[in-house]
């Protein structure tokens, strides 16, 4: 189920990357951090989540996530692709 | 099954594949024994070149099945002469697993400090003298600074370059492989770092599968009593009963109970400092804390072993010096339980006249105990003598034998045994790796529940989680009766063994709602479908069996003594607010463990189970 956006908030991020590890299994068809739509990135203290142009919405890292960092949000919520 | 070579004497590396270990050894634990077991010249100097040292994945890990983060590193350890072996988490496994390799086995001694760089286009050896003679902290920037951001790092500071011989290899920074000593391994081989850098995918056998139990395992996580506290407070949450129960090893486990203890190191006085909940790897649980101490001393922790080891066993009070002194372990690579056993051993002997002298500290002193750590690291003065372990320290200082509590010549953690004699505590006599906690840890564990006697301990878990377990139903009515009503201490020490050994194997963590919920049908599910090995419950914990009976092999082939299976006096003698336990009922449910496993009363295992092993080869030197 494709949502319009996703609010991500880095405070709230454990770090575990389920998220990644997911959409890259989903979407590439192997567990790969590097090949996922999303990225958990920066210190422990300071996490940024970022979203590569390709996300597709297709919302299945908010399901994963254990901390709520990443909720549904409308089209003008933090959108692909972040900047960097 | 990709298990890479490095032999640093000649600078060669090669891998091989070798799939026909996965289903004697599954991974991880398993197969680190049995490349020990193989490539160790028997009787080996554990700080010559002829020990491997042995890196090596769960078989789990890189996927996204919960907690599936854990790197077992194994050697044969220089603090004990026996089996060395520790689990860390976070990242650097799946780094390992996306380079290709599932193990990395280093032989030999590089004629100059090196460090290796692990990535999917080979394994190199690169110069690092610009690296040795600094901290844990220093080589993991500057390493980071060269091979980029995203390199995972295990990396060994001043202590293990000096060979003390229970020096830690820090994963990353806060994170250790810390018992026993295989940073003194890493600097006996001239090695400052394992660098990995992997980005290849990780392909599974049925990726549908794997994402379908992915799911199941995480509801068993989410829903099990014990997250929603792990989650709250991590480890720490045992440290009130601790004091409680008078189970704390305070001034060198003379005093179970500390006045003051919860108001200033008990899970509401710690959990205040708490800014945010960190996991490794694929863990749901997030047991781990980031906090604030003061403005900008940011602390990774506490775990419950700094507190139960700085904060009790060398009574330092406030919250921010302990955080102090195990940053100090951080930095020069010592672990944390080791360190404080000598520190413990050496301020006690001084209390009772035996030494004396200048750098000695005293109780709660923590500047004192941080000055003497830094002696430990470099070999000055005491820290010389204290860097060789309480077993050997005891024996160069004349009458100090009582106040070096170790089993097997490891210095002994965090709990009290006087507290309550259970499975974790029969633990201090079996684990494979000598006095320790981490190998033998019951998943119906109930820290406050009663003892029925030596044998039994009182069942902790409702009728209705013991037939959900995860267990053979043979097995279950073994240990806890029919209908459920009490745990058999040495008949669940075996299996909790088992289960911590899978756990090890496969590359997920021992925290408690994976402690309580995983078990040998669902291991199976997960081996199919990650590796596509078909394999039957009982045939998952026969490996398990397997895998333990090799680790006590590897440390009766290494001069293991049946005499070594014995607590500290201390524990047998002493009233510390609790009574001493009678020593013949330790050795009573030590004779039952040993009945459970088929071995003989001098710990040799019988034939008919090395035959039911399949360890008919390695265990010809019997």
């Amino acid at each position: 189920m494709s949502i319009e956006g996703i609010q991500a908030f880095g405070e709230l991020c454990c770090g575990c990357r389920l998220c990644q590890l997911l959409c890259s299994a989903l979407h590439k068809g192997l567990f790969s951090p590097e090949g996922a739509y999303i990225r958990v990135q920066g210190d422990e203290a300071s996490i940024e989540i970022r979203f590569l142009p390709d996300c597709r919405l297709c919302s299945a890292c908010l399901k994963v996530c254990p901390t709520g960092a990443l909720k549904e949000g409308d089209a003008d919520s933090l959108r692909r692709p972040l900047p960097g | 099954m990709r298990i890479a070579y490095v032999d640093l004497s000649r600078g060669e590396a090669r891998v091989d594949d070798a799939p026909h270990l996965i289903p004697r050894y599954l991974g991880g634990v398993g197969v680190n024994a049995k490349l020990l077991f193989d490539f160790l010249p028997p009787g080996a100097d554990p700080l010559g070149p002829d020990n491997p040292l042995i890196f090596g994945a769960g078989l789990l890990v890189g996927t996204n099945l919960p907690t599936a983060s854990r790197t077992e590193v194994t050697a044969k350890s220089p603090l004990t002469g026996l089996l060395g072996t520790s689990n860390s988490g976070l990242t650097f496994g799946a780094s390992l697993k996306y380079a290709g390799i599932d193990h990395l086995v280093v032989l030999g001694k590089a004629p100059h400090p090196v460090y290796l760089l692990v990535s999917p286009e080979g394994i190199e050896l690169k110069d690092a003298s610009w690296l040795w003679g600094r901290d844990n902290a220093e080589t993991l920037r500057l390493i980071r600074q060269r091979e980029g951001r995203t390199a995972e790092v295990a990396s060994i500071g001043p202590a293990g370059e000096n060979l003390v011989r229970y020096a830690s290899i820090q994963n990353d920074l806060h994170h250790s492989w810390g018992r026993t000593g295989l940073g003194a391994v890493m600097g006996a081989k001239g090695l400052k770092a394992v660098v990995v850098k992997g980005s290849r995918p990780l392909k599974v056998a049925d990726l549908k599968g794997t994402l379908s139990l992915a799911r199941e395992a995480t509801e068993r996580v989410l829903r099990d009593d014990s997250f929603g506290y792990t989650r709250r407070y991590g480890t720490v949450v045992a440290s009130d009963p601790y004091n409680r129960m008078g189970a704390l090893p305070g001034y060198n486990f003379r005093r179970g109970r500390i006045e003051g203890w919860e108001e200033t190191r008990g899970r509401r006085a710690v959990a205040k400092y708490k800014v945010k909940a960190l996991s490794c790897l694929a863990c749901p649980i997030a047991c781990r804390a980031l906090s604030r101490l003061q403005e900008d001393h940011y602390f990774h922790g506490p775990e419950i072993t700094y507190l139960l080891e700085f904060g009790a066993k060398l009574a330092i009070q406030r919250v921010e010096d302990i955080a102090l002194a195990v940053r100090d372990c951080n930095l020069l690579g010592l672990d944390v339980i080791s360190t404080c056993g000598a520190i413990a051993f050496l301020i006690e002997a001084k209390e009772r006249g035996i030494v004396q002298g200048e750098g000695i500290p005293t109780w709660g002193d923590a500047e004192g105990i941080r000055g003497l750590i830094q002696d430990i690291a470099l070999r000055r003065g005491w820290g010389d003598v204290l860097a060789e372990g309480v077993k050997r320290a005891a024996a160069r200082i004349p009458a100090s034998e009582p106040y070096a509590l170790h089993v097997k010549g490891l210095e002994l953690p965090v709990r009290d045994p006087r507290a309550k004699w259970d499975t974790w505590t029969l633990g201090y006599l079996t684990n494979v790796r000598g006095g320790d906690h981490l190998r033998t840890r019951s998943p119906a564990e109930h820290l406050l529940g009663g003892i029925l006697g030596p044998l039994e301990e009182e069942l902790g878990v409702s009728e209705e989680f013991v037939r959900g377990m995860d267990m053979p139903e043979g097995l279950k009515v073994a240990i806890f009766g029919e209908p459920p009503q009490r745990v058999s201490i040495p008949l669940m020490a075996k299996y909790a063994e088992e289960l911590i050994t899978l756990i090890n194997a496969m590359g997920v963590c021992i925290r408690p709602p994976v402690l309580r919920t995983f078990g040998p049908e669902l291991f199976g599910r997960m081996l199919e479908a990650v590796v596509g090995l078909r394999i039957r419950p009982e045939e998952v914990l026969l490996a398990a069996e397997r895998i333990w009976n090799l680790q006590h092999l590897f440390n009766l082939r290494e001069g293991l003594r049946i005499e070594e299976f014995r607590l500290p006096d201390r524990f047998l003698r002493e009233d510390n607010g609790n009574p001493p336990l009678e020593e013949g009922a330790v050795k009573e449910a030590l004779h039952r463990y040993f009945q459970a496993r088929g071995w003989r009363e001098d710990a040799v295992p019988l034939e008919e189970k090395i035959a039911s092993l399949g360890l008919w080869e390695e265990a010809s030197f019997l």
